[in-house]
């Protein structure tokens, strides 16, 4: 071609070529090597335990947060993947650019973690970091957040735990799609989508998902029961139903927070700061009852071999 | 020495070949598995409703959707994706503006398939946007203009005007300064070439206006008014609309609470959407411009630091979109980036982070490559060659001013909304210039 023919005049081409082929490797691999997927810059961190989830596994009130709580009483390194203001499902049709959570909802997260590629997720987070005064989407721990699921290599995960329910319920967001069971705009189709993703990806991870708790919405005077008002979805109860089915379909644990818990309309003081977010005793109790059901899926699996 | 300088420059210009190749190789693969895929942007999803209501405003030209319409139309016919047809339509105007604008060149191929694969570059070529028929209208009508072909010149125009609105500007320079060597060149007033030109001119102005006076309609997609004031309010007051509110006018005040105004500063298009529309509906469009121009010289004086620090920060981060575009996915910057990155990552996930990362860095170090090449050349002593290089130095006089005039102009069109999609033609001036100094013409070409 003349491409080569034009550059291969002169003496000492060869050794022309031969330099220029080392020298342009050698920048390749440094243009690449900050692409994990490239096995040059693997994350490195290890943790046993992922969460992933909404401010009831994000946002800290009063204690030290279930990610710590679970660390203490499990003895495993656990990571904290919660990011407050989500939901479960990937509404395409009201992304914004600047909105930054549409890039943390379950579905782009889950992505993000089998492609090992949080760059969408860290561009969105400084943006809305460099504006949150105004903006108000992103919260404090954010940036550390994605930091932190960006370097976890989840080849090591043994247990990934799903909590998201409560916001896609008080956004009225549809339950499922009986046309298209993947339909990532309803709740249904979000976590299905997300649980074959990790799944086929990781087939290793125990995954147990855990339905949202009891809560009540308090709003300008006015207080919103979960097991009585509808946003447009259904009640909170639906969504906790549905996830109950779900997790029979794909094969995957439950820890079903809202009728187990024993967090209702007469515990909330007791377990809640503010009706929805959960006080030192919800986290403690929330860790222990997670910590409960990774011993007894150690303890079954043991049995088993 | 200077034989050792040459040997040098040589491996240098390998590497930037060898380099190329893998971000055309890298490229050409997202393209074509991207090709059956339409990106959810939502300037998409305008561009189809104005499609059906043929009716704009000044913020979005109306030719776009008139393809749209005929791809429709042609989807019908064929049975194929309506944006197939428009996927093509880009492709081959865009290698055919770039064949243009590079011809004379050695490796002209090769050179516009290397500008085409750069990422912020590629990715609009598969979308239905009308950016990247925009800027290869603004590219041909440069290549035509210095030539002196005025007349192919002008229908470039008309054409970049009615997909941007704003490119009828930035070609309008372009027309402008060349007829005005036209007329310099030929020492007559009245040559042939300059009344063509003035011809061309006064037609493009002429079917603009018609065009545009039928199709666009002010606030008809619900947007403040496009003047200087508008664009001087989303820039600087921007999103100070809430922390500076004690010092706004009683009559601003008496249409917006400081709530609403807190609002407003919650989104970067609060003023176009939100603030503008309704004061010019209370005031008048004129009194509400004046009102603009005194809420951002109050917000310079205020929040000197914290505005010019944004203003600084987008015109770096749109001078240089692919670093600044890795540079944005690395969780620095501020900029629209991590929305576009997310539209352009698909099924391939992959590949998209593989080929991004790899082509936005590998631009900065064919940056780097090109300006020790440079050194080497000047310390060689080829300076007399460079010299005579007439023709490729006023191409890169071109696009240099053509890039720092868009860079300016998008920095100063508001706050918040840093796109590398609305630098389409900078991020394709670069790749030209970078390879200008290996394949520039020959002498005499």
């Amino acid at each position: 071609m003349k491409l080569w023919g034009g550059l291969t005049k002169g003496e000492n081409t060869g050794l022309s070529w031969g330099i220029s082929v080392l020298l342009a490797a050698v920048i390749m691999i440094v243009c690449i090597a900050e692409v994990p997927v490239m096995g040059i810059a693997r994350p490195q961190e290890e943790y046993s335990v992922v969460l992933l989830g909404d401010s009831i596994i994000g946002n800290i009130f009063e204690g030290e947060g279930i990610p710590a709580y679970l660390e203490e009483q499990l003895g495993k390194k656990v990571l904290g993947g919660g990011f407050g203001g989500t939901s479960a499902t990937n509404e395409e049709r009201i992304q914004q650019p600047y909105s930054v959570k549409d890039q943390l909802n379950l579905v782009k997260l889950s992505e993000a973690i089998v492609n090992q590629d949080f760059a969408a997720q860290k561009a969105q987070i400084a943006y809305g970091e460099h504006y949150r005064y105004f903006i108000n989407e992103t919260l404090e721990y954010f940036p550390d957040t994605i930091r932190n699921l960006s370097d976890a290599d989840f080849d090591k995960v043994e247990y990934l735990v799903i909590e998201h329910g409560t916001n896609d319920y008080n956004r009225g967001t549809r339950l499922d799609n009986p046309e298209d069971p993947y339909d990532e705009t309803t709740f249904g189709g979000a976590l299905r989508t997300s649980l074959e993703l990790l799944q086929n990806a990781y087939p290793d991870v125990k995954i147990i998902l855990m339905t949202p708790t009891w809560c009540c919405i308090r709003w300008e005077g006015i207080t919103q029961n979960c097991d009585n008002t509808d946003f447009g979805g259904g009640y909170l109860e639906d969504y906790a139903n549905l996830e109950i089915e779900i997790a029979k379909e794909c094969g995957v644990y439950l820890l079903d927070n809202y009728h187990d818990s024993g967090i209702c309309q007469e515990t909330q003081d007791q377990y809640l700061v503010d009706g929805l977010h959960l006080n030192l005793n919800g986290e403690v109790l929330l860790a222990s009852r997670l910590a409960d059901k990774i011993r007894e899926i150690e303890n079954s699996r043991n049995e088993e071999q | 020495m200077k034989n050792r300088f040459l040997s040098i420059r040589k491996v240098l210009l390998h590497t930037v070949v060898l380099l190329a190749m893998m971000q055309i190789l890298l490229g050409a693969a997202w393209a074509v598995l991207n090709l059956g895929r339409l990106p959810g942007f939502r300037e998409t999803e305008e561009l189809l409703q104005i499609a059906d209501t043929m009716t704009t405003d000044e913020y979005v030209g109306i030719l776009y959707p008139v393809f749209i319409r005929i791809a429709g139309l042609l989807e019908k016919l064929f049975h194929v994706p309506y944006y197939g047809f428009l996927y093509l339509l880009q492709l081959a105007v865009g290698c055919y503006a770039l064949l243009k604008v590079l011809e004379g060149f050695r490796y002209r191929f090769w050179m516009a398939l290397a500008v085409m694969t750069i990422p912020t570059v590629n990715q609009l070529f598969l979308a239905v946007l009308p950016q990247s028929l925009a800027a290869s209208a603004l590219l041909l009508c440069l290549c035509h203009c210095r030539k002196g072909d005025l007349p192919k010149g002008a229908v470039c125009w008309l054409l970049a005007g009615l997909l941007l609105p704003e490119y009828f500007l930035f070609c309008a320079v372009i027309f402008v300064v060349c007829l005005i060597g036209c007329g310099l060149r030929e020492s007559r007033v009245w040559s042939r070439t300059f009344v063509k030109g003035i011809i061309g001119m006064l037609s493009v102005c002429l079917l603009a206006g018609v065009v545009n006076g039928f199709a666009v309609e002010r606030y008809s997609r619900g947007r403040m008014a496009r003047t200087p004031e508008a664009a001087i309010l989303q820039r600087f007051v921007w999103p100070h609309f809430s922390d500076t509110y004690y010092f706004w006018r009683n009559e601003i005040k008496e249409v917006f609470t400081e709530d609403d105004m807190v609002e407003i500063s919650r989104y970067p298009e609060g003023p176009m959407y939100q603030f503008g529309p309704e004061l010019e509906r209370v005031y008048g469009l004129d009194t509400a411009r004046d009102y603009y121009l005194g809420m951002a010289r109050i917000t310079l004086r205020i929040r000197t630091k914290e505005v010019l620090k944004d203003v600084g920060r987008d015109f770096i981060q749109y001078a240089f979109p692919p670093v600044a575009l890795v540079n944005n996915l690395r969780g620095r910057g501020v900029s629209y980036s991590g929305w576009n990155y997310g539209h352009m990552l698909g099924e391939n996930g992959k590949l998209t982070q593989c080929y991004v990362f790899y082509a936005c860095n590998a631009f900065l170090a064919v940056l780097l490559l090109v300006c020790c090449c440079g050194i080497l050349s000047f310390a060689a002593g080829k300076g007399e060659k460079i010299g005579k290089r007439k023709k490729s130095d006023s191409l890169v006089l071109s696009l240099l001013l053509l890039s720092l005039g868009l860079t300016l102009w998008y920095t100063l069109s508001g706050a918040g909304i840093q796109d590398y999609k609305n630098v389409m033609p900078v991020s394709m001036a670069w790749g030209i210039l970078m390879a200008e100094p290996f394949f520039g013409r020959k002498e005499g070409a």
